[in-house]
C-alpha cells in the first residue's frame, strides 16, 4: 500500500513539474512583450502567415537581390503556427507556447526514456526510485545550457532540444515493441517539424540522429536480443522520403548546382580542408573537457553546484554489481559524445578528430563544442538518470526523496539565470542596456503595413544600415529586435539592410557616404533597383543605444543620429509616409532603374584577378541616360563579339523597345515587349542565377494593366500578383529558353539576356516569361509529398482499425 | 572514540583488501605530469596508463580500485575547476583542471571497461 502511495506521490510530482515548466516562459515575458531576434530570427512567431508566404512557398528568398534558396521545409511547421495564430492572434502567446513546448517536451521525454531503459531492472518496490531518477534526468537536461543557453536567439532548429528526446523515445518504443503506431507517430512528428529534418540545417540533424539510431539499433540487437523490424523500417524510410520529398528534392537539386553556396560548401574537395579543418584548428582550444563534465551555465558563482551529476555517475558505477550490456552501451555513447564535444582528449584524440574532417560534409562540425552539445547533453542526462537509479536502489525511499530534492535544488540554483529569465533579459551585446525583449511600436506595425501595400516592386533600403544582413527595430521599452529584416520577411519585398546585403558594392557604398558623394550614392541605389527608403529616426535604434553593434562600419561613415538624418535627407526624394519615428521616402526617381529595363548603353569594364573591380567608375560620373548596364569584358566577349567589346560603350541601336512587366510571383515574371526591331539587352535586377530562364512565348500575350511608367512610358509596370499555382504555372514546359550563352551577369549582381530578332522569329511585339526553374522542382516534389501524405494517412487509419 | 577507531580499522582493511596503496605511485606520477609539465604529452599519458595496466595485471587490481581512483580524480578536478579563473575556459590555454579532466576521462573509461569485463 505504501508503495502505491509513494508511486502516486512521484507521479503527482511529475505532473506538477510539467505544469510549472509550461508556465515558466509566461513569467519571462510580460503580456505584449516579444522576443524575436537572432540569426534566423523568430519573426515566424510574430506573423507566421507572412513569413510562410515570403520564405517558404518560393525558391527565391526575400531580402537583398533575391537569393535562390530552398526553404520549403518550413511549410508544415509555419502552417500549424498560422492555424494557432488565426485562433489566438497573439505573437506573445505563440512565443510562450513554443518555449513551453520545448521545456515540457524536453523534460517529459527524457523522463520517459530513462524509465523505459530502467524497466528491465525495476520491480514494483523500486518504481518510485526509477521515477525519481527519470525526473532528475529530465530536470538536468531541461535546465542544461544545451536547452537554455540559446533560447534567447533560438534558431529554427532549436526545437531539437525537445525533438531529440521525443524522436528517440518514439523510435525506441517502435523498435522495442514493433508497434507500427509509434512508427506512424514518429513520421508525423518529422513532418510537423520538417525544419529539423531538412538537409539545409545539417549539423543538428547529423549530430543527433546517426548516433541515436546507432545506439537504438545496437540496443535492440545486443540488449533486447531481437531482430530489427526491417519490414516496418523499410516502410518508414519510404514514407519518410515521400512525405519529406517537398523539401528534400529541392535541396538535393540546389546542392548539385555548383553555383549554389551549399553546393560549394559540400561538394568542393577543398571545402572540408579549408573551411572545416582550418576553423577546427583555430577554435580547438575552446573545447574543454572539464566544462562539459561540470556542465552548467558560464557563471562563476554557480560552479560549486555542478558536482552532483558526475559524482552520482561514478557512485553509480561503483555501486552497480556489474555493468550490463545496456549500461555499457550507454556509457560508450556518453564517452564518444563527450569526446566529440570536447576534442582535446590527448594528442592522439585530436589527430583522430582531425582525420574526421576528411569525411565529406564533416566540416559542418567545425564548431564542435556547439554542434555536439545537444547529443552530448542528451546521453549525459540519460546516463545520469540510469546511474542515479543504481544509487537510489541502495537507499531507503525517504533518503532518496531527500537526495532528489537536494540534487534538484542544485540544478535549479545552477540554472537560475535561465529559470528566472535573466538570460533572456540580458543586455544585447554592444548595446547600452537594451534587451532582446521588446514591446513592438504600433507605429512600426503601421509602417510595415504601408510597405506591404505599396503596389510596385521597387526595392527598399533600410536606415540605420547595419554591418550584417540584420535590421534593428527598437521597441517602446528598452528592448530591440536584431535579426533578419522584417521589411523583407514580413512584407515579402526585396530590401537592403546591411553591409552584407549590398554586395558587391558594400565597401563602395560606405566609402561614397564617407566622401559625401550623394549623387553617386543615388546612382548606386538606382542601379540596385531601390525605389524606397525606410528610415527609423528612433534614437533607441542607433548610436546612443547601440554604440558598438551592429553598426561598427556604418558608424564610421555616419557617426550619429544627425549625420544619419542628413544622409537620408541628401539621398531621398519626397516623403510618402510618416508615423512616429518611422518614415518611408522615395529614392531619386530620376536614377531609378526598374526591375526590368533595356539599357541604352552597355559599358564593358575590366577586372584583375584577386582584385575587386572598380565599381566606383559606375557611379562617379553622372550620365545623361541612366539606363545603362555594366558588363565584365570577358563576359562581354562571350555574349557579344570581341570586336564590339573593345569599345568603351556598346549602344543599343534603332531605338529602345517598350517593355511592360508584371510579377506573377517571386519566381516568375511576364514581360511584354514591343518595337523590338534590333538586338537588345534585357536586364532583370534580381541576383544573377543560371536557373533564371527566359522564354519567348509564341502565343499572343495577355493585355497588362499599366500601374506605373518610367522613362516617358518606355518601361511600364503592371499590377503585380502573387499566384502560387494556376493553370498557367507550367506554361513554359516544353518551351525553348534563350540559350545560356545569351544569359549573363551585369551590374555586378543582376541577370541580363541578349535578345536578337532571330530569337523572336522576327516578331517585333511578343511576350517574354522570365522564370526561376528551380521552383518547378518544388512543384514536382510537392506532388510526390501530397501522394505520400495520403498514403501516410491511410496507413494511420489502417493502424487504428487494426487496434 | 571506539566508533572512530572502528572506522579507521575498517578503512585500513578496505585499503589493504583492495590494494589501494598501489594507487600512490600512479597518483604521484599524475600530479607530476600536471604540475611539472606545462604541456600535456601523449608519451607521458600512455606511459602512466601502461604502468597502471601493469599494476592491474601484476597485482590483480579490481575495477573498484580504478573507479575509486576516478572518484579521487573527480574531486581533484572539481577543486581545480572552482579555483580556475573562468576566463581561462575561453582561451586556447590548457589550465591544470583540463589536464585532470582528461585523466578522469581516461581512468573512467578504463574502470568501466574493467568492470564490464569482470
Amino acid at each position: 500500500m505504501a508503495s502505491y502511495a509513494s508511486i502516486f506521490r512521484v507521479k503527482i510530482t511529475l505532473w506538477v513539474i510539467c505544469i510549472l515548466l509550461f508556465l515558466l516562459p509566461f513569467l519571462w515575458l510580460k503580456p505584449g512583450e516579444l522576443e524575436l531576434g537572432g540569426d534566423s530570427s523568430r519573426l515566424y512567431l510574430y506573423d507566421p502567415g507572412a513569413f510562410l508566404r515570403s520564405t517558404s512557398l518560393y525558391s527565391v528568398q526575400p531580402g537583398n537581390n533575391g537569393v535562390v534558396a530552398p526553404n520549403q521545409n518550413l511549410i508544415p511547421y509555419l502552417f500549424v503556427l498560422k492555424i494557432i495564430d488565426s485562433i489566438f492572434h497573439s505573437p506573445y502567446l505563440l512565443i510562450n507556447v513554443s518555449n513551453a513546448l520545448k521545456l515540457v517536451g524536453a523534460f517529459f521525454f527524457v523522463y520517459l526514456i530513462v524509465v523505459e531503459m530502467l524497466k528491465p531492472h525495476v520491480d514494483k518496490s523500486k518504481e518510485s526510485q526509477a521515477d525519481l531518477a527519470g525526473i532528475l534526468a529530465g530536470l538536468f537536461y531541461t535546465f542544461s545550457p544545451s536547452v537554455g543557453a540559446n533560447m534567447h536567439a533560438a534558431l529554427l532548429t532549436h526545437n531539437q532540444v525537445f525533438l531529440n528526446p521525443v524522436m528517440f523515445y518514439l523510435i525506441m518504443k517502435f523498435l522495442f515493441t514493433d508497434n507500427a503506431k509509434y512508427l506512424w507517430l514518429t513520421l508525423l512528428v518529422t513532418f510537423l517539424f520538417s525544419p529539423n529534418f531538412t538537409l539545409i540545417a545539417p549539423p543538428p540533424l547529423f549530430a543527433f540522429y546517426p548516433l541515436a539510431l546507432c545506439f537504438l539499433a545496437l540496443y535492440v540487437k545486443f540488449v533486447i536480443k531481437k531482430s530489427l523490424p526491417w519490414k516496418y523500417i523499410f516502410i518508414g524510410v519510404i514514407l519518410f522520403l515521400g512525405i519529406h520529398a517537398f523539401h528534400i528534392i529541392p535541396v538535393v537539386s540546389y546542392t548539385f548546382d555548383k553555383s549554389s553556396y551549399l553546393g560549394q560548401r559540400l561538394l568542393e574537395a577543398t571545402a572540408a580542408k579549408n573551411e572545416g579543418l582550418n576553423y577546427f584548428n583555430a577554435v580547438l582550444g575552446l573545447g574543454k573537457v572539464s566544462k562539459n563534465i561540470f556542465y552548467t551555465y558560464s557563471l562563476p558563482e554557480v560552479r560549486w553546484a555542478t558536482l552532483a551529476v558526475p559524482l552520482m555517475i561514478i557512485l553509480g558505477y561503483l555501486l552497480s554489481k556489474r555493468i550490463g550490456r545496456d549500461l555499457a552501451l550507454l556509457t560508450s555513447f556518453f564517452f564518444v559524445t563527450l569526446f566529440l564535444t570536447s576534442a582535446n582528449i590527448t594528442q592522439l584524440g585530436v589527430e583522430i578528430y582531425r582525420k574526421l574532417f576528411s569525411i565529406p560534409g564533416f566540416g559542418m562540425f567545425r564548431v564542435f563544442y556547439g554542434q555536439w552539445q545537444w547529443v552530448y547533453a542528451f546521453f549525459y542526462s540519460v546516463l545520469f538518470g540510469y546511474l542515479s537509479f543504481v544509487v537510489f536502489a541502495k537507499l531507503r525511499l525517504r533518503s532518496v526523496y531527500v537526495l532528489s530534492v537536494i540534487i534538484a535544488g542544485f540544478f535549479i540554483y545552477s540554472s537560475w539565470t535561465f529559470i528566472s529569465g535573466d538570460l533572456l533579459k540580458a543586455p544585447l551585446w554592444g548595446s547600452n542596456n537594451m534587451t532582446n525583449i521588446m514591446k513592438i511600436n504600433p507605429d512600426y506595425e503601421q509602417s510595415l503595413a504601408f510597405l506591404k501595400a505599396i503596389p510596385d516592386d521597387g526595392k527598399i533600403i533600410n536606415f540605420p544600415f547595419t554591418d550584417y544582413a540584420y535590421q534593428l527595430i527598437a521597441g517602446t521599452n528598452n528592448g530591440a529586435y536584431i535579426g533578419v529584416s522584417p521589411t523583407a520577411y514580413l512584407t515579402g519585398r526585396h530590401d537592403y539592410s546591411g553591409y552584407q546585403d549590398i554586395a558587391p558594392f558594400s565597401n563602395l557604398f560606405l566609402q561614397l557616404i564617407k566622401d559625401k558623394n550623394y549623387g553617386a550614392v543615388r546612382r548606386l541605389l538606382g542601379l540596385l533597383n531601390v525605389k524606397y527608403i525606410f528610415y527609423s529616426a528612433d534614437p533607441k535604434a542607433y548610436k546612443q543605444f547601440f554604440p558598438a553593434f551592429p553598426y561598427g562600419l556604418f558608424l564610421e561613415a555616419v557617426p550619429d543620429d544627425k549625420a544619419l538624418a542628413d544622409l537620408v535627407g541628401s539621398i531621398a526624394g519626397p516623403k510618402i509616409f510618416e508615423q512616429g519615428y518611422y518614415r518611408v521616402l522615395e529614392a531619386d526617381v530620376k536614377e531609378y532603374l526598374p526591375r526590368f529595363y533595356i539599357p541604352a548603353t552597355v559599358y564593358p569594364f575590366d577586372t584583375q584577378e584577386k582584385k575587386e573591380p572598380d565599381y566606383a567608375s559606375f557611379f562617379t560620373t553622372p550620365l545623361s541616360e541612366p539606363r545603362v548596364a555594366f558588363v565584365e569584358r570577358t563576359v562581354c566577349d562571350s555574349v557579344f563579339t570581341a570586336q564590339t567589346c573593345t569599345q568603351h560603350a556598346i549602344e543599343t541601336t534603332g531605338g529602345l523597345p517598350v517593355v511592360t512587366y508584371k510579377r506573377i510571383n517571386p519566381t516568375k515574371y511576364r514581360v511584354q515587349v514591343s518595337g523590338a526591331r534590333n538586338p537588345y539587352t534585357l536586364v532583370f535586377s534580381d541576383k544573377y542565377h543560371s536557373r533564371w530562364k527566359l522564354y519567348i512565348s509564341k502565343k499572343e500575350g495577355e493585355e497588362l494593366q499599366v500601374n506605373g511608367s518610367y522613362f516617358d512610358g518606355s518601361i511600364r509596370e503592371s499590377a503585380h500578383d502573387d499566384i502560387f499555382l494556376n493553370a498557367k504555372t507550367f506554361e513554359t514546359l516544353g518551351m525553348p529558353s534563350i540559350p545560356d550563352n545569351q544569359h549573363f551577369l551585369v551590374n555586378g549582381y543582376a541577370n541580363a539576356w541578349y535578345i536578337t530578332p532571330e530569337d523572336s522569329s522576327g516578331r517585333e511585339q511578343y511576350e517574354i516569361i522570365v522564370e526561376m526553374v528551380e521552383q518547378r522542382v518544388f512543384y514536382y516534389s510537392a506532388a510526390i509529398s501530397i501522394v505520400a501524405i495520403c498514403v501516410f494517412l491511410l496507413y494511420g487509419a489502417s493502424i487504428l482499425r487494426k487496434k | 572514540m571506539r566508533a572512530i577507531t572502528g572506522f579507521i580499522t575498517k578503512s585500513i582493511g578496505f585499503i589493504k583488501k583492495n590494494k589501494l596503496f598501489f594507487l600512490i605511485p600512479v597518483f604521484v606520477l599524475i600530479m607530476g605530469d600536471v604540475i611539472l609539465f606545462p604541456i600535456s604529452s601523449d608519451i607521458r599519458i600512455f606511459g602512466i596508463l601502461l604502468f597502471f595496466f601493469y599494476l592491474i595485471k601484476r597485482f590483480a587490481l579490481t575495477s573498484t580500485v580504478t573507479l575509486l581512483f576516478s572518484l579521487l580524480l573527480l574531486i581533484l578536478t572539481y577543486v581545480m575547476y572552482l579555483w580556475t579563473d573562468p576566463l581561462l575556459f575561453y582561451q586556447p590555454l590548457v589550465p591544470a583542471v583540463e589536464r585532470f579532466a582528461v585523466w578522469l576521462y581516461l581512468f573512467l573509461v578504463l574502470g568501466i571497461y574493467q568492470k564490464w569485463r569482470e
